[in-house]
């Protein structure tokens, strides 16, 4: 009786967290929140009222959470599919799900410092112009470009496992019923297990985009400390895209670090405001993801 | 017996899973434009056998086979043969009926698609719709074509599991226990479908049910521990049996 109100009062108490942190970023941060705070880029001021809006890292997280999306789907599709379907009995089976559980316990600011030190190498310029045009002094090889792929490397475990799972769980009658029709095991998962593994797939990915768009460490080290978005301006002509993938910018989590006190800024309304933001994207690219799976399913049944 | 316009020739075909052998040296000459119902108590090997035949008991790791089976004289167990041909003349229906999570039409248009991408869109149709009426689902499905297929009945959705097999033009269709999951009115309805689909095809079916075999087959298999105990014309094997254990089995004291 006593253990069964202890679990109740502590499933109350999760709730009660989550209510917690909502109302309190509410309270501190709404006040902030205006049409003028999401469309502003951030200016550099000690007056936290000239400091601007969070346009860019809005759109650094959005830019962050595509690339690292589309650099770790595909990846992880394969490695899911072979892990599932081809791998019984292959002697690389045990070192490589050893090796993605290892992966996706690495602490991402591990992940962060690889990144950076593998793309300051001179040979991979291509992914960040801070590489370029220097003859003795190394810079680091920050861009979005870099921390995408890096995010990419930290999610696949993650989306990887998932997939998996979803794949596992599509009926084995279904690929019984397609072998049994003449149809070659690489077309049974391209066209009947891939596609009933659907809504799976989209919890990795929505796993995914949560991980990316709530992560500071990899931002923070591959992204730089710049608020705004250094490539070539105006950033959102088509001309300029590779550009500014090429050089650095901000994220809503490095934004809200740099402006609060803990990192040397002076805006801990506008953190919060960010940080109020910040949940309602996640909330909502989930949402909007799940909703896109669950109508899949629907009309396909 | 007819030796010389045998479909499949099988010949002392053991199987094993790791080390528990579930086919004992069997032999059978099984004949086309006919009906050949396998019958025995459960775990005697029928299934085993039927999934010899399609080589589908290749998905298993621990499956490992001795013997030959031949199919217009090629045996389908040579190292070399291509499998996923194999199965195309061999098609399969299941216990369960398992229709793709996708229409109707494409369920029976999927193999076709797959086995001829090129084809053209009205020929396509040609093929389903005559699929669909060789499966005697037509008539209960022309007007929602693209509705999921599981959203048909048990009954319909075994028959469109048959259409869908008939689609990509097989000269064997193995049926294991088809009708176990369904009523005895869609029972019916599918036994009168596999005696018209015997004209045009070789027909192999596993069932539980006597009576079944008995209204349906030309000949039958019996099999008791991986052993084929029995094997004749359908007329004399339930009215004479030769053996005691099939005796025995087709008065009910076991099964």
């Amino acid at each position: 009786m006593l253990g069964h109100a202890a679990c109740w009062l502590s499933g109350l108490l999760t709730l009660f967290l989550l209510l917690f942190i909502v109302i309190f970023l509410v309270l501190k941060g709404i006040h902030v929140i205006s049409w003028d705070f999401i469309a502003t880029n951030p200016k550099p001021s000690l007056d936290q009222n000239l400091t601007g809006g969070i346009f860019t890292p809005v759109i650094g997280t959005f830019l962050l959470v595509a690339m690292g999306t589309l650099f770790a789907l595909p990846w992880a599709l394969a490695t899911a599919i072979y892990l599932a379907e081809y791998s019984e009995g292959n002697l690389w089976v045990g070192p490589i799900r050893t090796g993605i559980d290892i992966l996706s316990g690495v602490p991402t600011i591990v992940f962060a410092i690889f990144g950076l030190a593998i793309f300051t190498n001179p040979h991979l310029s291509l992914f960040s112009t801070m590489v370029e045009d220097v003859a003795n002094a190394k810079a680091f090889g920050r861009s979005f470009m870099v921390s995408s792929i890096t995010m990419a490397m930290m999610v696949l475990p993650f989306i990887i496992k998932s997939i998996e799972e979803a794949i596992k769980a599509v009926p084995s009658a279904y690929r019984e019923a397609a072998y049994g029709m003449g149809i070659s095991k690489w077309r049974t998962i391209r066209k009947i297990v891939l596609p009933s593994a659907i809504p799976g797939i989209i919890t990795g990915v929505v796993l995914g985009i949560g991980r990316i768009a709530g992560d500071t460490a990899i931002v923070w080290l591959c992204l730089g400390g710049s608020m705004t978005l250094t490539g070539t301006q105006p950033w959102w002509q088509p001309q300029n895209w590779l550009a500014t993938l090429q050089n650095t910018g901000s994220t809503l989590t490095t934004y809200i670090f740099y402006s609060s006190p803990a990192g040397e800024g002076n805006s801990p309304d506008k953190a919060f405001g960010a940080g109020l933001i910040l949940i309602i994207i996640i909330f909502a690219l989930n949402s909007l993801v799940d909703y896109w799976g669950r109508y899949r399913t629907l009309r396909e049944e | 017996m007819e030796n010389n316009r045998c479909k499949i020739k099988v010949k002392n075909l053991s199987v094993w899973y790791k080390s528990f052998q579930a086919l004992r040296e069997v032999s059978m000459e099984i004949y086309p434009q006919s009906i050949t119902g396998l019958i025995g108590p459960s775990g005697c090997g029928k299934s085993t056998f039927l999934r010899c035949m399609n080589r589908l008991n290749d998905l298993v790791a621990s499956f490992r086979l001795e013997g030959n089976i031949d199919i217009d004289d090629y045996n389908i167990y040579k190292p070399e043969t291509d499998v996923v041909m194999i199965r195309r003349k061999v098609g399969m229906v299941f216990q369960q009926p398992n229709p793709f999570p996708m229409s109707i039409f494409d369920n029976v248009a999927f193999g076709v698609r797959e086995h001829n991408p090129r084809i053209k869109k009205g020929e396509l149709e040609d093929i389903v719709i005559d699929s669909l009426k060789r499966a005697n689902l037509w008539d209960e499905v022309k007007d929602k074509l693209n509705v999921s297929g599981l959203s048909l009945s048990g009954g319909q959705q075994q028959r469109l599991c048959i259409a869908r097999v008939l689609a990509v033009s097989p000269e064997i269709i193995l049926l294991d226990e088809p009708c176990s999951a369904l009523d005895p009115v869609s029972t019916a309805k599918i036994e009168e479908l596999l005696f018209h689909l015997k004209d045009s095809y070789t027909v192999l079916v596993v069932t539980h049910n006597l009576g079944q075999a008995r209204r349906i087959s030309d000949y039958i298999g019996f099999f008791l521990n991986g052993n084929l105990v029995e094997y004749g014309k359908a007329a004399d094997l339930v009215v004479k049996p030769s053996e005691k254990s099939t005796e025995d089995y087709l008065a009910g004291n076991f099964g």
